[in-house]
């Protein structure tokens, strides 16, 4: 099994994301808090950015073998 | 035969004697030598479906009618479910049930009259499962907005897989895909597409968005597509399932109970996963989104501060000594106002006392043109000529002015 179980998906730190620049544009917070929301959410910001430009999508295909399910690279098929 | 033909109401004792079964067996082997196949045309009625898996039926026209059977193995080739009201066009023999001697056509094959055979098991099926509820909206699953596992359930070989895999790649690189080959055509492509879409759901759960599809071809290449089996499969399917059959034209049982249909396999790829340069768009605007916030809460945080600064009082400290000295200013004023009602009230008040001392006082008596004398110098007012001599000098105060004099007589001498 690959990375799938990785904590948080794509998805969900975007929406991390999306929730801290609505936390920010609220302008309930401090000045001190403000700040702390707009370098996590910065980070959160590169973190996805990066892994957008530097992703490769892998491809497997299943082969059976003796009535068994075996993943193979794609390119090796 | 022709024995049979003579044979009068009042047999003859040399007469043959036929048992029933042996009648029934006569006319059975009769009709099954001499007559050849045939093709048969007729509308279906009183049709039913044993649990032997042989279906009964009648097939009749406007005059007449006759028994038939499909026998189960004849059945297992049919693509429709044959029903009351169906015409069709039959191929077979006729025969007889020796049991009951009833006359009955044994049916090899079976085709609809008004439209293919391929067309009506399809509008069946449709019927069958949009009466169950399969196609129903509300069944339908959303497809994931960024999904990491993407299953592939198509043939290993053809445009439709490479079309796919280039496509997830190009527009979603963050996919990992896995591709599950199966026949899609021909006998048992059902079967394996069907297990594919169960094997997804069992051995690979983390699959977020299932392929299901094949390229292009004619409605009986498509045809595995349109199984009762597949369709099973896919809305047993917990993971949400993008069909993709043929092109654009071309729909499919599968297309009606997938969640989402896509109209070929290249589209069924771009619908199933985001544009990552969109992606990367909306966090880069969101990026900004948080610096463009940050900047205002410092320009409210730094406008309120510059505001504040501007109070007078902020801006010069001197003014606080202004505003001091203008309270005190204010106040002088008020004490002046005040005492000078308090000097008024005074200067009214002797005024009043200088008129009444006028009136008594010897000054009064003076202006009616009495005078006072005074011993000179010194202040000794006198009453009596006795006080002076003569030669003594006198100062006499009248009304307006005074003399100086001299005594030059004393008349108490």
């Amino acid at each position: 099994m690959t990375k799938t179980t990785k904590k948080d998906s794509f998805g969900e730190r975007l929406k991390k994301l999306e929730d801290l620049v609505a936390d920010l544009e609220s302008g309930k917070r401090g000045l001190e808090e403000s700040l702390e929301t707009f370098e996590k959410g910065v980070g959160l910001a590169k973190d996805l950015s990066r892994q957008l430009e530097d992703a490769k999508a892998k491809v497997e295909v299943l082969v059976k073998d003796q009535g068994k399910l075996l993943k193979k690279s794609w390119e090796d098929s | 035969m022709a024995a049979m033909a003579k044979t009068s109401a009042a047999a003859s004792p040399d007469a043959r004697i036929y048992t029933v079964s042996e009648v029934n067996e006569f006319v059975h082997d009769l009709l099954e030598n001499s007559l050849p196949t045939v093709w048969m045309e007729g509308e279906i009625s009183n049709c039913r479906l044993y649990p032997s898996g042989h279906t009964y039926l009648t097939l009749k026209d406007e005059e007449s009618q006759i028994r038939a059977v499909l026998f189960k193995g004849a059945a297992v080739g049919l693509k429709f479910r044959p029903e009351d009201g169906l015409k069709v066009l039959v191929r077979g023999r006729v025969s007889s049930y020796a049991k009951r001697g009833d006359l009955q056509f044994v049916i090899a094959a079976m085709e609809p009259r008004e439209k293919g055979a391929l067309q009506l098991a399809f509008e069946q099926l449709k019927a069958r499962l949009a009466a169950e509820g399969l196609f129903d909206e509300s069944r339908k699953k959303p497809l994931p907005e960024f999904p990491l596992n993407v299953g592939v359930a198509t043939s290993g070989q053809g445009a439709a897989v490479h079309d796919i895999i280039s496509v997830l790649g190009r527009r979603w690189p963050l996919a990992r895909v896995l591709v599950y080959p199966v026949k899609v055509q021909g006998d048992g492509a059902a079967e394996e597409i069907a297990a594919a879409v169960r094997d997804f759901n069992r051995f690979f759960p983390e699959t977020e968005v299932l392929l299901v599809g094949r390229g292009g071809g004619s409605m009986e290449d498509l045809w595995a597509f349109n199984e009762e089996i597949v369709a099973r499969a896919i809305a047993d399917s917990e993971i949400p399932v993008v069909s993709c059959v043929g092109h654009e034209t071309d729909f499919t049982i599968a297309d009606f109970v997938a969640d989402r249909r896509a109209p070929t396999p290249s589209a069924a790829a771009e619908l199933a996963v985001p544009d990552w340069r969109a992606v990367l768009g909306q966090v880069e605007s969101l990026e900004q989104e948080l610096a463009a916030s940050l900047k205002e809460k410092m320009q409210v945080l730094s406008e309120r501060l510059s505001r504040a600064a501007a109070h007078p009082l902020l801006q010069s400290p001197e003014r606080i000594y202004e505003e001091l000295a203008r309270l005190l200013d204010e106040l002088w004023m008020r004490l002046e106002d005040g005492m000078t009602q308090t000097l008024l009230n005074a200067k009214r008040a002797l005024s009043l006392n200088a008129a009444k001392l006028e009136a008594y006082g010897p000054l009064k008596v003076l202006s009616r043109g009495y005078a006072i004398a005074e011993k000179f110098p010194g202040h000794e007012i006198l009453h009596r000529a006795g006080q002076v001599r003569p030669g003594d000098r006198l100062r006499l105060r009248l009304a307006e002015g005074q003399i100086e004099c001299e005594v030059s007589h004393d008349e108490n001498h």
